[in-house]
């Protein structure tokens, strides 16, 4: 009777496990991590606002905080200034905080809150403009901040809880819960995107604040929408843990980010190019050019090779490859894997930094591809391309890359162009077809990014 | 006595799981018993166009509780029940401030009527859900948890608003919060949105003040503020600063009227009220729910921060219009 019991105990014991939820599961969590999850205010001096703000999700629009109608009587207690606000988490006791960049860019004047309401002036530690990360430090002797932990996001899965603490349109300590939506999410900011999608309310203002899972770890760290009117549709997204801890470890030892460069275009491989290869999957990616001088160059890759895996890692879109190599040690050696003439060939590199491909190409001179014009690469948008940059377009043209010449205009590496001057653009040959047909100097192209329409303006 | 500890604690351990642990049917079975009481109000002429909102039976004669918006105007008002029932309704009396209306079903019957939950206890992450008519969509139920607690968004004369990330939408407006005990915790009202629908940012009326605001409605007809003739806000970071104040505490004065008690003594705005009648006032909260408590044409000592100095003044309480 007695070993029954104990096994009924056992039982009813694992039954409320760790695992099991009640009522007040994340309002007990919340009581524990919140007090780690600050507001952050960044002023900047220079009043004019530029035009890249203007396709953010979290764009400077956020600031006028539906909170300001509160004290819209009393001008003279309201503050001129120009400012952001957004969200961050510490992660040490002695006060480095994360946020996003574009949380603090520009800003000359930094400000955290914490839940108490004390707060700290804040410098930036360093940042990384692609990645869209910032390490703040608090200016403070204090060594008992409330610090909270990673998670593993690589174990993150669909359909699993989370919550996400922040600062949506000022509404400070704003808690809000969902699940992890997807995974490894590109949405065209850059080609190193590998975000998690949330269903949990992400607002502007939580820019930059923690996704946490139900052990109360960091998941993720909040930082853009797809929002038709700026605010929450249910489809957040945030940097996965892991991708933020590599990204802060470099910050806090060098300031900045150093990634990886294997120094090839590479290039979609449709099913009439694997067909042609006889492969039997669009699975790899083909090599449209070889930087010379790169690593590529010295490890002999060619143009025509499909690469189909890096480091014994299968290559199944375009976009796995420049994040593996990003995220290799620089001066490590990497295996890629090519098929050239139906025999699979195993080549190192000696990956190098993106910062001496600058001196490469600065050496080399860009090169022109088949399908690149003015001072961009396209191709044409295939099935794989549109469910990997989750685009809902039937047609048009993407950008593969941009050259640096060509930055200065409004135009990105994952732009979807339907339209130059009017005229419908279907595949890379309409594109031809009207840049050959007219000698206007000036060009308007009718882009799609990350949902939003742009129209750029370029000049050949 | 080893084995009826060991049977004491097993009991124990049951009755924990089973009184809070949710299972994927926990709310199902709680909409199945709360749906009757929650009803969409329908403005006559406007059936199945924009002018739906919710409404929740507060006692069994057929009080019903709902936004003061979602009637304002209205010459006849119907309520819809889940069971397919329409009465008519009237409305019985309402205050502006917070957003609240009381009406009346016409007809006698004994209806099913929900319990208040104590708001003040709530706990910001506890999970909540909203049951209402959002489009016109009746009984839809959507779930979420209390993102937040005490805020204000200036759009009201006098709110207090618990925010919540169940999806609330128009037509939610007046319909019930509810938390898992089934009590009513508060009035859904009101929504941050760019585009109307939903961003994860609702607001509803906590059940406190919503039951106090209705007592006061049942046995006065109407909510007599009384006030010095001020509107204050809690003190944020850039207040603080602006002012040179060294706390948090208190409530600044952002609005005042003219010719009132307040403006005739000499009061500002920037100025922070910091103690009432003796009583500390830690927030814009604070101070009016203790002004809820005043009488009009009596008399208050008022503590005002300016200038790093507190002074007290007495001033007359009349009635907030």
């Amino acid at each position: 009777m007695k070993k029954l019991s104990l096994i009924i105990l056992s039982l009813v014991i694992s039954l409320s496990n760790a695992n099991a939820l009640d009522r007040y599961t994340i309002a007990d969590l919340v009581d524990s991590i919140q007090p780690s999850v600050v507001n952050i205010k960044a002023e900047e001096s220079i009043k004019e606002q530029g035009d890249n703000y203007k396709n953010n999700p979290f764009s400077k629009e956020s600031k006028k905080s539906a909170l300001d109608n509160l004290h819209k009587a009393s001008k003279k207690i309201k503050s001129k200034s120009q400012f952001n606000i957004g969200s961050g988490v510490i992660i040490s006791a002695d006060g480095f905080v994360i946020t996003n960049y574009h949380v603090v860019e520009l800003s000359d004047k930094i400000t955290v809150t914490m839940t108490d309401n004390k707060f700290y002036p804040a410098n930036i530690v360093g940042f990384d403009q692609k990645s869209d990360l910032a390490l703040l430090k608090i200016q403070s002797d204090k060594v008992d901040f409330p610090v909270v932990n990673f998670a593993d996001s690589n174990t993150a899965r669909v359909g699993e809880m989370v919550i996400a603490i922040g600062n949506p349109y000022g509404l400070d300590g704003t808690v809000s819960t969902g699940i992890v939506s997807g995974r490894n999410r590109n949405i065209g900011t850059n080609i190193y995107d590998d975000f998690l999608q949330t269903d949990a309310s992400i607002n502007p203002g939580n820019s930059g604040g923690p996704l946490f899972n139900l052990d109360g770890d960091i998941v993720g760290i909040n930082t853009a929408i797809f929002s038709k009117a700026g605010g929450s549709n249910g489809i957040g997204f945030a940097i996965p843990a892991n991708t933020v801890q590599l990204i802060i470890q470099q910050l806090k030892d060098f300031g900045k980010v150093t990634r990886g460069w294997l120094g090839i275009q590479a290039q979609v491989l449709d099913q009439s190019a694997a067909s042609a290869l006889k492969l039997e999957t669009t699975n790899g990616v083909l090599v449209a050019d070889v930087t010379k001088g790169s690593p590529a160059d010295l490890a002999k890759i060619q143009n025509g090779d499909v690469i189909l895996a890096y480091n014994q890692t299968e290559i199944t879109s375009l976009f796995d490859l420049p994040k593996m190599v990003a995220k290799t040690l620089i001066n490590s050696q990497a295996v890629i894997t090519v098929l050239r003439a139906g025999e699979k060939i195993d080549l190192t590199a000696t990956i190098v930094s993106t910062d001496d491909a600058e001196k490469v190409e600065a050496e080399e001179g860009v090169k022109v591809l088949a399908n690149k014009f003015l001072g961009f690469a396209i191709t044409n948008l295939t099935d794989e391309i549109k469910k990997e940059l989750l685009i809902r377009e039937e047609s048009g043209v993407i950008i593969t890359n941009v050259d640096k010449s060509f930055r200065k205009f409004n135009v990105k590496t994952g732009d979807l162009i339907v339209q130059v001057d009017q005229q419908k653009v279907q595949t890379v040959e309409d594109f031809r077809q009207i840049i050959e047909g007219t000698t206007k100097k000036t060009l308007l192209l009718f882009i799609k990014r990350a949902g939003d329409s742009v129209f750029s303006v370029i000049e050949r | 006595m080893m084995r009826k500890a060991l049977l004491t604690l097993i009991a124990i351990c049951l009755i924990s799981f089973q009184s809070s642990a949710l299972d994927r049917y926990t709310i199902t079975n709680l909409v199945k018993e709360l749906k009757p009481a929650v009803v969409t109000v329908e403005q006559s002429g406007t059936f199945g166009t924009s002018g739906v909102a919710s409404g929740v039976v507060v006692s069994s004669d057929g009080y019903v509780v709902t936004n003061y918006h979602a009637v304002e105007g209205a010459k006849s008002l119907r309520v819809k029940f889940s069971n397919k029932k329409v009465y008519d309704a009237t409305v019985v009396n309402y205050d502006e401030k917070t957003d609240l209306a009381v009406l009346k079903i016409g007809t006698y019957d004994a209806f099913p009527y929900v319990n208040f939950a104590n708001s003040d206890s709530v706990q910001v992450g506890e999970l909540v859900f909203a049951i209402g008519s959002p489009y016109g969509l009746e009984h839809s139920v959507s779930m979420g948890i209390i993102s937040g607690k005490n805020r204000q968004t200036g759009n009201y004369g006098y709110e207090d608003f618990l925010q919540t990330d169940a999806s609330i939408n128009p037509g939610n407006s007046g319909g019930p919060l509810f938390n898992l005990d089934g009590y009513l915790i508060g009035i859904n009202t009101a929504n941050l949105t760019q585009t109307g629908g939903s961003n994860g940012i609702g607001l509803a009326i906590p059940s406190n003040l919503v039951k106090r605001v209705i007592i006061q409605l049942q046995q006065k007809g109407s909510v007599k503020r009384a006030t010095i003739g001020v509107e204050v806000a809690d003190i944020n970071q850039e207040v603080k600063q602006l002012l040179g104040l060294s706390s948090y505490n208190g409530a600044v004065v952002h609005k005042l009227l003219a010719n009132s008690p307040a403006s005739n003594a000499g009061v500002v705005p920037g100025d922070v009220i910091v103690r009432l009648n003796g009583q500390e006032i830690r927030s814009s909260g604070q101070y009016n729910k203790q002004m809820e408590h005043s009488r009009v044409g009596s008399k208050v000592r008022v503590g005002i921060l300016r200038n790093g100095k507190v002074r007290t003044i007495v001033l007359h309480l009349v009635q907030d219009l």
